[in-house]
């Protein structure tokens, strides 16, 4: 029975070991990201964390003992701010390794230094495999869920969503009468399309407002996919369309979902716990 | 009794004195406007009704950066400065005031309030400006629409169209009022004109399976719609009537992302799917800020006359 146990263990940890487990951060971290406060308060500290490591680093490298001590002294400032900033993050800082590695730097002792550093890094490694992905996904990311977009075609303001399933039906759609050969419909449908595609334009720049970056998302290829669908609408051209379709499929469909679409499921889930 | 005060306070002290006397020394700490309004009343309720009151507190702004969470808005929803041509920084207080009057008219560089007028004014130090009835000095916020401006060659200003003078005067209150003869007050409700049918210039052509509308714009020396963020709407409909009924529709939705430029032809495709006798075109423009359209102009035309101007 023992033995089934054990055996059941091992199939329980070997199938538990292939999935990729989230933890959610603490709540009291959102008081360091918009809107709670202006700005990255967190992100900020973690570069000047990252920052005072690698000065810390170099400087020991190169046994330049004023600078180590400097960068050191900021390292400790900075991770023990972590434990201020997030309380329930204060227990697993190692706090008397921080103060070695201080210790060490000024009697220039190697090991000492060495050892330290390592305990702190595992420390930032555990926390970050943990909660960096985490508290991005929930705290960085903007969220899709305050977009709303005026719909051209019913003239109603409703969720991204929503509009993207109505867009996306219409561009299948189009695609179906064109293979069935129902032009009427298939007309229809397509000046749908390209409505709200066109439109979708001006919410992706609420957050996108650069010129250079909407010609990423809306450059010429996509402009000139939209063209090719007027024009074969317009004179019966299905190669023309499908050409257009596929034209806007690699250079705005495919480049947004690969940006954005991971975090804003991920996202959703979190939310929905 | 005011008046034979300052008229002593001449005689014996001399005008730098008098000066330093009249100051009421909060104006230069950069007050909130409604302060500003104790005298310049008149302003101020212009400012009240303006979309610069409400950069701040609109529901929509807060709605559309999350609650405050896209601090890249903030400079240009409550500047700390606005100077020419100068993306401003965002101030940390009195942020309700949004776009307030010491945003556009304190300068920390001279201490004083800058205007479009050099005027005795004893309460607080004024300097005359002429940038204040330029573009540019919009220029730092309003990027896009004043590159679109500039674009267009048009010699008149932002403020010759947004904010048209009236002879007022600057001061309400008493007896400052009486300080300055009427001046041609600017309006500081940063209007935006309905402009009508003779702002566009409009084409017609019948296709094979389509009506085809061009559309011109020969008198906004900007492209409508615009903006820098916000969205702005124009709708063009077009619709098919046989003998007085109605048998199709389309709507078109134009965004300050693909909008009608200044003095360039826009076309639309409208498809037939039944013959007919007239088509009416009807463009309206929705502000970023309103729930309402407002219609810019209706023509019907016949088909006749479409195939006969061809």
């Amino acid at each position: 029975m023992g033995r089934i146990f054990f055996l059941l263990l091992i199939f329980v940890f070997a199938a538990y070991g292939g999935n990729i487990r989230l933890k959610e951060p603490p709540k009291e971290i959102g008081k360091f990201y918009p809107p709670k406060s202006e700005g990255y308060v967190f992100v900020d500290l973690m570069h000047a964390l990252s920052l005072s490591v690698t000065g810390t680093v170099v400087s020991v490298r190169e046994e330049d003992w004023k600078n180590a001590e400097k960068w050191s002294l900021k390292l400790k400032e900075n991770y023990l701010k972590v434990g201020r900033m997030v309380k329930k993050w204060d227990k697993i800082l190692r706090k008397e390794a921080v103060n070695e590695l201080v210790d060490g730097i000024k009697e220039k002792n190697l090991e000492k230094i060495q050892q330290n550093l390592k305990i702190i890094g595992k420390s930032c490694i555990q926390c970050h495999k943990n909660y960096k992905v985490s508290t991005r996904v929930i705290y960085r990311f903007p969220s899709f869920h305050a977009v709303y977009v005026e719909d051209p075609v019913s003239g109603f303001e409703i969720g991204f969503h929503e509009y993207m399933k109505k867009m996306t039906d219409d561009m299948k759609k189009l695609k179906v009468y064109l293979l069935d050969g129902k032009k009427r419909k298939a007309v229809k449908s397509g000046v749908r399309f390209i409505k709200r595609f066109e439109v979708l334009k001006q919410s992706c720049s609420d957050c996108h407002s650069s010129k250079d970056s909407e010609d990423i998302y809306f450059g010429r290829k996509v402009r000139k996919g939209v063209v090719m669908i007027r024009n074969g609408l317009k004179n019966w051209e299905i190669r023309k369309i499908m050409r257009g379709l596929k034209n806007i499929g690699i250079h705005n469909c495919t480049k947004c979902h690969n940006t954005h679409i991971i975090q804003a499921e991920l996202q959703e889930r979190f939310k929905k716990r | 009794m005011i008046w034979i005060v300052l008229f002593l306070s001449f005689l014996f002290a001399g005008c730098d004195t008098v000066k330093d006397v009249f100051v009421e020394k909060d104006l230069l700490e950069r007050p909130e406007s409604k302060r500003c309004g104790e005298c310049h009343r008149l302003i101020y309720n212009q400012w009240m009704r303006s979309r610069h009151s409400k950069s701040w507190t609109s529901e929509d702004y807060r709605k559309k950066t999350e609650s405050y969470r896209k601090v890249k808005c903030f400079n240009c929803h409550i500047p700390y400065q606005v100077d020419t041509l100068k993306e401003p920084d965002f101030r940390k207080e009195k942020r309700e005031d949004g776009i307030g009057c010491v945003s556009c008219h304190f300068k920390d560089e001279t201490g004083s309030i800058h205007g479009g007028y050099n005027v005795f004014s004893p309460p607080h130090p004024s300097r005359k400006d002429p940038d204040y009835k330029k573009s540019d000095f919009c220029g730092g916020c309003h990027k896009k629409s004043y590159q679109q401006w500039k674009i267009s060659g048009s010699k008149k200003s932002c403020q010759e169209c947004h904010m048209p003078p009236k002879k007022e005067y600057l001061i309400q209150k008493f007896p400052f009022k009486y300080f300055h003869l009427k001046k041609d007050l600017h309006d500081h409700s940063f209007l935006v004109p309905v402009p009508d049918e003779k702002y566009f210039e409009l084409k017609l052509n019948i296709g094979k399976d389509t009506v085809t509308l061009y559309i011109k714009n020969i008198r906004i020396p900007h492209s409508v719609p615009t903006a820098d963020n916000g969205k702005p709407k124009y709708y063009i409909r077009g619709e098919f009537f046989k003998n007085g009924r109605h048998i199709h529709s389309e709507n078109y939705l134009i965004t300050s992302k693909d909008p009608i430029d200044y003095m360039k032809t826009r076309s639309v495709d409208f498809y037939i799917f039944e013959d007919f006798s007239h088509f009416k075109v009807t463009i309206e423009r929705k502000l970023s800020w309103k729930k309402k359209k407002e219609k810019i102009l209706e023509l019907i035309f016949r088909k006749e006359d479409i195939l006969f101007s061809q």
